[in-house]
């Protein structure tokens, strides 16, 4: 009797799916990656990412887990054929439900066990150590996370099972559960779905409890009345109540509802108008009907709505944390065409693909069609062309869905984005729907059919094979590898990064066809060609044809990224890193010279894609030995050029590490000089998407010299830090001083100062910026000349410019602020006045600014919103320049970021390099002090303590782990710590000791820098703030700065709070 | 017009479907018996040209149905023994459809003829409705319609009586017999009395292979004299070899097979194609 049932026999039956295996087996490895990408550095570094792996489980991984494997424990009836069979058995619903939704929950526990084991055992490689407490910390996290989560999922798709008794519809349920705990997630900002942003606070405050997961009381504080696991205890009860509810409804098992359906279906009846025009008998016209008609996919559609419109209506004027701007359709249709279209879009016409290609089979017509004299590539031609049309609807229908919510914000729809955009991304969702086509037609075996089709899904869109270190972009199957366009570089670049990667896969799509057709199976489980007859046929010959033209056009692209050195993984930088620390660290103890004036000609081309530098670099022997030997060494960047030294002779040239050992014929004496000519022609083609500062585009182009030109003698900064990474390749261990107890400098700043003269030549209407004093600027050849020169050695880390922009110029004290940027400047900008105060401040409290101008330019999106190199800055269009404060924010991004790149002339560009292990404090710590006086002299204490509370939030936000200790401030170089810890550190500070010590402690600081002095450290700060706080302040700047109590035991200790409300 | 010759069929796990069959179907009715896993429905699926052979050949009015299987297609009417439909068409509409798969114009003339097939497999006032929701018996009918699309020249039908009522199945084999008579038809079922009546010519499977083949009458007409009836079993010692037992009006029957009288109780009874068909089963041959 099958009342007697137990777990073996559901095992029994579930261990010979082969879906389970591949499944639980797929994810392990799945989570074993992403496991694999975490570095902890330490103990506190390791749990969080334990934490945040074992969240990734429910959040990402278990929804498709259970949707997959639902139907094996609810529907295998009704998918087998065994409905009426399994109907007759005197099963009750209660004891059928106990033992499938019992081994469904156990099995979804179990295979989450394996992922929380591979986790375990990923981190455990580098921190055996911990083995033990992370297994105590995953078997709390299984208990009070995973495992109720599996019996929500569990019981939740019981419920669909039974109400609906189809798979589609259990998959449709996981589909828009997941999609609805991201979108919840985006609101509340689980960090990691949506960084720290919180866009509606009280609906965070009701995830505390209502969350399935209870990843949001996790990774939040908790209530002040309540601990957190109290919350979180009461949180599951509260979901358990509700699936006992869920499940205690069924009173009918699924095997019985199919009946009831097909005695009531009646074709057309639901959609009449529909079902009429598709009316027409051609095997087009079915199926489309078949796929259309289909319920899965009407809801999938209304799902699909229902995901789009929210996160354009609320989205579309966002610009960044506390920051809106007026949108338009580029702003609109960004929020989806780029990230949600092409993962989404694919796996619908997946689902269409096994519709259509699965047709005969699904509905029992397979043998009778399969015998008709319809030839096999017309059966294709109508599925493909049938995906097609459902790539056309679905892209169609997002649109509408944008400009409806475009039309209730009342934001400006323009036609011809919504077409240039749609011609983009309609390519990919064309050849995704050609390949599932010769997926289907080719394999006999719908699971195997799907399982291809879900693999190229998941390996196109998803971060996968650059996980394994497959970085080239031809890993992605049916990926266009396009970018969200921005208002400075637009859409243009897309059409050239489309085109060959659409021909690529359009000759390997199309090839699939070929021989799909060749091999078509025709509905039917039986082999219809035998591989012989298939390959001896003129078909296959035009399949090669077409894969050898794929081939071809693949090695173009990987010549082309090749150029632009954009196939060099992770993986292998570190690699080239360690090899050049073996064999040139022995360059360390040699004498060499440094470079004292740098004289550039840059040449920006017409092309917009490529740039000729001549650069002139004098070299000065500062040391007092005479140097025989110099080494010239590649850069960051990888660019290929020519080096020569006046009277000195190559002796090696060491291509794979960069470097080149010239031998002096005369030896450099102290004093001496020589000049380095170094010549080079960058390209940058489209095709890499990266987020280098090297842009060249016919908008935009930027040429990050000091990323870009030959560096001199060994450099310390360029080899491996990270400890494990160190081993991995055999390098002895580092040790890494860190600046709470580093000692003096003995070099001087000198060595990393230059003087600086550039002439930029750009095609006409383009304008070039350099550093230094614009000196006059003169047309010849229908190009533009601009001629730039320092008055004296500033930082040498130059960067070269070519915009579209003229310059508009504002006195701001003595000084001059200069703004490339498109569009009105108003006096009162946000930019414009950051800028102004700041130089103004800091050239009078601090030190004189190393210059006479400060130039900031807009620029395209460059993975930062903000970049400052001495005497320019880089401000992101988007957050600088489109954007405003959100009606809450309570102070202004764009005044603060302004600021804060300002500030880096002083702390990161007069004080703050020199010494490689000071990167942190002094440099973005010290600017974010900058930020909190500015905001206040500007807009008043409350936009202070806003700026205060929202870094707060961020800080709580980053900390998945409550730690007892934390690292000395001066020397943590976690973001959080840089920018959110120090903000609230200084408004501590400023607090309990006013700005007066800390500004005399800068100024006392950067006279010491000096044009020409020694590298500061932080130490030196906290010394002589120290003194200038006298004795009472004293306790404070050393719990602040130097001690390692958590910051919130800090604030307290010295009479602050959090919130900044001192 | 179909020949058929050494065909070969070996699933993936060793089981042998065909083993060497070699057959010859003229115009007109032929019988195709088997016991369950003869072979049949591979046989029926490999002669529609849907299913690859390991070995063999099959020429169907001269042409070589394995090298050009569409030129078999577009003269093929195929029932397979179990078959759907598609859930948003109706029957006429499915009809139209499978009509433009078989290379049917779609024109008032396909229509005409499709109506006419629901005339005649009694489907006409049910010609709107889904097929999906159509009994056992009327989907049967369905199928039978859609494989007499196009005039086919040879009809290939696997239980075509499986879920008809007596009238239905009546109607059917009267309709066969007037198609038999100028295209060849394949006809596999189990019911041997229907084989008997309506088919000139049949072949015994089992095991993949042809057991017995020819006219339905000669192998009737070989059993005469040798078949033998008695309400009692033989003894074990008897020669007389058993062919089936059945009960009329509540009475046991024994059916014996044996060259000469096996004695009392015996009586000569007049053979059958099922007393053949269960000789052949039993592995064994008259002289």
């Amino acid at each position: 009797m099958l009342t007697r049932i137990d777990w073996h026999g559901e095992w029994l039956i579930a261990r010979w799916h082969p879906l389970v295996w591949i499944v639980a087996f797929g994810t392990i490895v799945l989570v074993a990656l992403a496991a694999g990408q975490e570095a902890p550095r330490n103990e506190r570094e390791l749990f969080e990412a334990l934490v945040r792996l074992n969240l990734f489980i429910p959040a990402f991984v278990l929804p498709f887990v259970a949707g997959a494997l639902a139907p094996v424990f609810y529907l295998r009836e009704v998918e087998h054929g065994m409905s009426d069979l399994f109907a007759a058995y005197p099963q009750t619903p209660r004891a059928w439900l106990a033992v499938r939704l019992g081994s469904c929950a156990a099995l979804l526990t179990g295979i989450c066990a394996g992922q929380q084991a591979a986790i375990v055992g990923m981190l455990a490689i580098d921190h055996p150590g911990q083995l033990g407490a992370m297994a105590l910390q995953a078997a709390s996290l299984l208990a009070l996370v995973h495992l109720p989560a599996c019996v929500i999922w569990a019981c939740v798709l019981a419920r669909v099972s039974c109400a609906t008794g189809k798979a589609s519809m259990v998959y449709l349920a996981a589909a828009f559960g997941w999609l609805t705990y991201v979108g919840l997630g985006t609101l509340t900002g689980t960090p990691l779905i949506a960084g720290s942003f919180v866009a509606w606070e009280p609906l965070r405050a009701a995830m505390m409890l209502a969350d399935p997961y209870a990843i949001t009381a996790i990774v939040s504080p908790a209530a002040p009345a309540h601990s957190r696991e109290i919350v979180i205890g009461l949180g599951r009860i509260a979901w358990l109540g509700m699936c006992y509810l869920l499940v205690r409804r069924i009173s009918e098992i699924p095997a019985l509802v199919p009946a009831r359906e097909n005695a009531s279906s009646r074709p057309g009846r639901r959609l009449p108008h529909l079902a009429a025009l598709l009316s027409a008998p051609g095997q087009l016209a079915l199926l489309l009907r078949w796929t259309v008609l289909d319920k899965f996919f009407l809801l999938a559609l209304a799902g699909w709505a229902f995901l789009v419109f929210p996160e354009v209506l609320t989205g579309m004027d966002y610009a960044e944390p506390l920051a809106v701007m007026v949108p338009d359709s580029r702003d609109a249709l960004n929020r989806v065409m780029w990230d949600l279209v092409p993962p989404m879009g694919a796996l619908l016409l997946l689902y269409a693909a096994d519709r259509t290609g699965r047709m005969g089979s699904a509905t029992g017509m397979a043998d009778l069609t399969a015998a008709a004299p319809y030839p096999s590539w017309r059966f294709l031609a109508a599925q493909l062309v049938c995906l097609w049309l459902v790539a056309l609807v679905l892209l169609s229908f997002t649109m509408l869905v944008v400009l409806v919510a475009q039309f209730i914000a009342q934001s400006p729809a323009e036609p011809r984005e919504y077409l240039e955009q749609g011609a983009q991304a309609l390519p990919g969702l064309l050849l995704g729907a050609t390949a599932f086509v010769a997926v289907h037609g080719a394999v006999r075996s719908r699971m195997a059919g799907n399982l291809i089709g879900f693999a190229l899904v998941v390996l196109g869109h998803s971060s996968l094979a650059p996980s394994m270190g497959l970085i080239h972009p031809l890993w992605k199957p049916l990926a266009m590898p396009l970018a969200m366009p921005d208002h400075v570089l637009g859409l243009g670049a897309n059409w050239a990064v489309l085109l060959p990667f659409a021909l690529f896969w359009a000759a390997i799509c199309t090839a699939g066809l070929v021989i799909a057709v060749r091999v078509h199976h025709r509905g039917v489980p039986y082999r219809q060609a035998s591989m012989r007859k298939a390959l001896l046929h003129p078909a296959a010959l035009a399949a090669v044809v077409l894969l050898a033209g794929g081939v071809w056009q693949g090695f173009a692209i990987h010549r082309t990224l090749m150029g632009d050195s954009a196939l060099i993984s992770a993986d292998e930088n570190a690699r080239r890193r360690a090899d050049y620390e073996r064999r040139y660290s022995h360059w360390q103890s040699r004498p060499q010279p440094h470079i004292a004036e740098v004289q550039s000609f840059v040449d920006f081309g017409d092309d917009g894609h490529s740039a000729d530098l001549r650069v002139a670099l004098q070299l000065v022997n500062r040391t007092n030995q005479p140097i025989e030997r110099i080494l010239v060494g590649r850069n960051l960047i990888d660019v290929t050029g020519k080096v020569a030294i006046a009277g000195a002779i190559s002796e090696f040239r060491d291509e794979s590490a960069g470097q080149t050992g010239f031998r002096l014929v005369q030896p450099m004496q102290p004093g001496d000089t020589r000049n380095l000519r170094f010549t080079a022609r960058i390209t940058r083609s489209v095709l890499a998407n990266s987020e280098s500062l090297l842009i060249l585009r016919p908008q935009f182009a930027s040429i990050p010299a000091f990323q870009v030109l030959p560096v001199i003698g060994f450099q310390r900064e360029f080899v491996l830090r990270d400890p494990a990474r160190r081993a991995r390749f055999g390098l002895p261990p580092m040790k890494i001083v860190p600046p709470s107890r580093l000692g003096t400098s003995e070099s001087g700043l000198a060595a990393h100062q230059a003087r600086f003269e550039t002439v930029i030549t750009v095609p006409r209407g383009r304008h070039g910026v350099a550093p230094g004093e614009f000196v006059r600027s003169w047309s010849e050849s229908g190009r533009s000349h601009f001629h730039f020169r320092t008055d004296r050695a500033i930082r040498n880390a130059p960067m070269f410019f070519a915009v579209s922009w003229a310059p508009r110029r504002w006195q701001a004290g003595a000084l001059k602020a200069e703004i490339h940027a498109p569009g009105p400047i108003a006096a009162d900008d946000p930019n414009l006045l950051g800028m102004r105060d700041t130089l103004v401040w800091l050239d009078r409290e601090v030190a004189p600014y190393p210059g006479k101008t400060l130039r900031l330019i807009a620029a395209p999106g460059i993975g930062s919103t903000g970049f400052a190199v001495p005497q320019a800055m880089l401000i992101s269009h988007r957050g600088g320049f489109r954007a405003d404060p959100a009606p809450d924010a309570g102070f202004d991004q764009a005044y603060r970021r302004a600021v804060h790149e300002t500030a880096h002339q002083w702390f990161g560009h007069l004080i703050g390099y020199g010494i490689p292990e000071e990167r942190a404090f002094l440099v973005e710590s010290l600017a974010k002090y900058a930020e909190l006086v500015m905001v206040e002299r500007r807009y008043g204490a409350k936009a202070m303590q806003a700026l205060v509370a929202w870094e707060a939030d961020r800080f709580a936000h980053a900390r998945l782990v409550p730690t007892e200790i934390s690292t000395p401030l001066i020397d943590a170089e976690d973001t959080e710590d840089m920018y959110s810890r120090a903000t609230l550190a200084f408004a501590c500070l400023r607090s309990r000791l006013g700005d007066g010590p800390i500004v005399s402690a800068l100024h006392e600081l950067a006279a010491k820098a000096g044009p020409v002095g020694r590298p500061v450290r932080s130490l030196d700060f906290v010394r002589v703030l120290r003194r200038a706080s006298g004795k009472a302040g004293e306790p404070a700047v050393d719990r602040l700065l130097l001690g390692n109590l958590p910051i919130e035991a800090a604030l307290t200790q010295s009479g602050c709070t959090m919130d900044g409300s001192y | 017009m179909l020949e058929v010759r050494n065909l070969g069929k070996t699933y993936r796990g060793g089981v042998t479907a065909l083993d060497g069959i070699d057959l010859s179907i003229p115009v007109g009715m032929f019988g195709l018996l088997g016991p369950n896993g003869a072979g049949k429905s591979t046989l029926m699926r490999t002669l529609a040209a849907i299913q690859l052979l390991d070995c063999g050949t099959i020429m169907f009015d001269g042409v070589d149905v394995l090298a050009d299987p569409v030129a078999l297609r577009r003269r093929l009417g195929y029932l397979p023994q179990s078959f759907g439909a598609y859930p948003h068409a109706s029957c006429k509409t499915m009809l139209r459809h499978m009509a433009v798969l078989k290379g049917l114009p779609d024109d008032a003339a396909t229509v005409r003829r499709i109506e006419n097939l629901l005339d005649l497999t009694n489907l006409a006032a049910h010609a709107g409705r889904a097929v999906t929701t159509f009994s056992g018996g009327m989907r049967q009918r369905f199928g039978i319609a859609q494989a007499l699309l196009g005039d086919p020249a040879l009809l290939i039908l696997d239980e075509p009586t499986a879920g008809l009522d007596p009238e239905e199945r009546m109607r059917l084999y009267n309709l066969l017999s007037q198609l038999s008579g100028e295209r060849a038809v394949l006809l596999s079922t189990h019911i041997v009395d229907d084989v008997e009546q309506l088919c000139r010519e049949v072949a015994i499977m089992q095991g993949g292979k042809v057991v017995a083949r020819g006219a339905t009458a000669t192998l009737v007409q070989e059993l005469v004299g040798r078949i033998w009836e008695s309400p009692t079993a033989a003894s074990p010692k008897s020669p007389a070899m058993r062919l089936s037992t059945a009960f009329r009006s509540g009475t046991p029957v024994h059916r014996y097979f044996a060259d000469s009288h096996p004695g009392e109780p015996f009586v000569p009874a007049a053979p059958s194609l099922e007393d053949r068909y269960f000789l052949e089963l039993q592995g064994n041959r008259p002289c």
